[in-house]
């Protein structure tokens, strides 16, 4: 899946993609929930809480 | 994310509303083909926003009057960075307009309305937002008292 891909499916900017994968942007727990949807997972999965957001 | 032509209209529009409502003072003030110059910069103003409002970027979304959750956080840090821009600039033009005895009151009335504007903003967006959201929501909702 592309990032435009996932963008479109997420209902956001490809920016944003680009963002959450590059750890800069921590997403609202909503937009986490959709994510995790997505690509069959659980958010705990697919996010470390221990992980700092740089930026 | 696709910018909708509909809402990528605001910002120039303002932009044709405020640049022509200008162009009109400056008619009475200093002619009209004054006014014509300045009417052409912003229609020219005008376009540029329109085009930029439709590119792929954070800057695109903007200025295309819409964006996601990450583009309205960023927009939210340039309009601070902005704001405290204006800040500065109505302090240093109001010691030059003292220094050379000219009026303050313009530079003292925008300061006046951003103050207001933020307080506002404070009482709106925290607890007066948060109680009518609650007030909406009705009291048989929240039995279980969470």
């Amino acid at each position: 899946m592309s990032q435009a891909e996932l963008a479109a499916a997420l209902g956001v900017s490809r920016q944003t993609v680009i963002s959450i994968e590059g750890g800069r942007y921590a997403p609202s727990l909503p937009l986490a929930f959709r994510i995790a949807s997505v690509f069959v997972m659980s958010v705990e999965q697919l996010f470390d809480p221990e992980e700092e957001v740089s930026g | 994310m696709t910018v909708s032509k509909h809402r990528r209209l605001w910002t120039p529009a303002i932009a044709v509303v405020a640049g022509s409502a200008i162009a009109a003072a400056v008619g009475i003030s200093q002619g009209w083909w004054t006014a014509l110059a300045s009417e052409l910069i912003a229609l020219a103003w005008a376009v540029s926003l329109y085009l930029i409002g439709g590119r792929d970027s954070d800057i695109g979304a903007a200025v295309g009057a819409q964006g996601d959750e990450r583009q309205e956080l960023v927009k939210l840090r340039a309009a601070r960075l902005c704001l405290a821009v204006v800040l500065v600039a109505i302090v240093a033009g109001c010691l030059i307009a003292a220094a050379t005895k000219n009026p303050i009151w313009p530079f003292q009335l925008v300061a006046v309305l951003i103050g207001v504007a933020y307080f506002y903003g404070l009482w709106f967006y925290g607890t007066a937002r948060e109680e009518a959201n609650a007030a909406a929501t009705a009291p048989e909702d929240h039995e279980d008292g969470f």
